[in-house]
């Protein structure tokens, strides 16, 4: 029997109603493009004195899941993992649907599956997302890579089947930075060459009585922005120095602005991130000996706003 | 689902029998008192009913739409008819509201 390849290797994922509920149907399949999903196995080593040099044992600390999965971001499934990460989301429409995923103080519980080649398949229940990264160089595909801690792992003796046999993968192509419209302050720019947005939640496990941790509960939330910017004109510069587009003395207090980035892939299908209220956070203009053109690799903060820190909109042909 | 620390209510008591040294000092009444107050808060209606929020889908989201059907965490999926409010549970109404798809009905 040949060893079982790396790139035979798919995940699923469905929102549970709550905490100890398994789905009764897979949301969405995905294939890798990075990371993993495993289960996690914590051990720790006795330590006492003793009659001889001999090292203690290893006892199990903790059982869970953990791992941090990257995959390609289409509009077909991109709203469900931005509702995991998120929290809330509102669905509308008929035939073309709008997804609006918005932050929440709870995050839903996730249940996911791993299939690795026909001989691997493991379910990992009480997941939640930890931190998520949306990102896209040059050029490139958008991947979403979400790191994630869960609670339990279960290995299936064979394959998902029946209401709970895996769904088929989207076959549409990912969204690129090629499809991108970004405005920064309200104005459409065309000097932005790359995108990352980072969610984090800050979860963390709790462990009682048992090794399999009780529950995986939210931290603060916190989100960042980067990008890189053709160094053209002076006006997001000056906005972080100098508090204003044409200040000349160092301002003392934040400025914000707001920021929107649009991949678009026609009418009804598109990704789109609305930051209202972001505050820059590096803006670095680099001289460089070789002469080669500037480009400033902005990092931002997102601010507190009644609209929240960010809003998500998917548009595609999935009801929700 | 393990309690959210910030947004607890925290209501600190203490146990008058570990300590001996004051226990002269402490005034029983003056405890069961403000317990009492903290009760008194929701004493005019049943505690399922104060624990009920009346929403309903927002005229103004997405240029008015007709309706909406809305994900939370740790709840069942609502669906918003424009026009008809729902009664739902506070915690629920709290999450529902963090979405721009929800207001709480007039």
């Amino acid at each position: 029997m040949a060893g079982v390849r790396g790139n035979q290797a798919y995940l699923v994922a469905a929102k549970q109603t709550g905490k100890g509920v398994a789905p009764t149907k897979w949301q969405d399949k995905y294939f890798f493009s990075g990371g993993n999903i495993q289960p996690s196995r914590g051990t720790d080593q006795l330590s006492e004195t003793d009659s001889n040099r001999a090292a203690g044992d290893f006892f199990v600390t903790q059982t869970a899941v953990e791992g941090s999965p990257e995959v390609y971001v289409r509009d077909t499934s991109i709203h469900h993992i931005l509702e995991y990460a998120f929290g809330a989301a509102a669905h509308t429409g008929t035939t073309n649907f709008t997804h609006t995923v918005t932050l929440a103080n709870a995050l839903p519980y996730v249940t996911f599956g791993k299939g690795q080649g026909n001989l691997l398949f493991e379910q990992f229940n009480d997941v939640k997302i930890d931190e998520l990264t949306v990102s896209a160089g040059t050029a490139q595909p958008l991947t979403a890579a979400f790191t994630v801690q869960g609670r339990s792992a279960v290995r299936q003796t064979e394959e998902w089947k029946t209401e709970l046999a895996p769904p088929a993968a989207a076959s549409t192509a990912p969204l690129n930075f090629n499809l991108a419209t970004v405005k920064l302050g309200g104005s459409e720019t065309h000097l932005v060459s790359s995108f990352e947005m980072t969610l984090s939640n800050n979860l963390t496990l709790q462990q009682t009585d048992d090794s399999v941790p009780f529950d995986v509960v939210e931290g603060t939330q916190a989100v960042t922005l980067g990008f890189d910017l053709i160094f053209e004109s002076l006006v997001e510069y000056n906005k972080f120095h100098y508090g204003g587009e044409s200040g000349t003395t160092q301002s003392p207090t934040i400025f914000t602005t707001t920021s929107n980035f649009l991949f678009s892939a026609g009418e009804n299908n598109s990704l789109e991130f609305n930051f209202p209220n972001i505050a820059y956070q590096e803006f670095p203009v680099e001289p460089d000996p070789g002469g080669g053109p500037v480009v400033v690799s902005v990092r931002a903060a997102a601010q507190r706003h009644s609209e929240g820190f960010v809003k998500a909109i998917v548009k595609n042909q999935v009801e929700k | 689902m393990a309690n959210d620390q910030k947004s607890s209510v925290l209501v600190l008591g203490r146990d008058d029998a570990d300590t001996k040294q004051d226990a002269q000092a402490v005034e029983p009444a003056a405890a069961d008192q403000a317990v009492t107050e903290t009760v008194d808060v929701t004493a005019d209606e049943p505690v399922e009913e104060a624990s009920k929020v009346s929403v309903q889908l927002n005229s103004d989201f997405e240029g008015g739409v007709d309706r909406a059907i809305v994900s939370v965490a740790n709840y069942d999926d609502i669906v918003l008819e424009a026009g008809k409010a729902q009664s739902v549970p506070a915690a629920q109404a709290e999450l529902l509201l963090s979405s721009p798809a929800v207001e709480v009905a007039e």
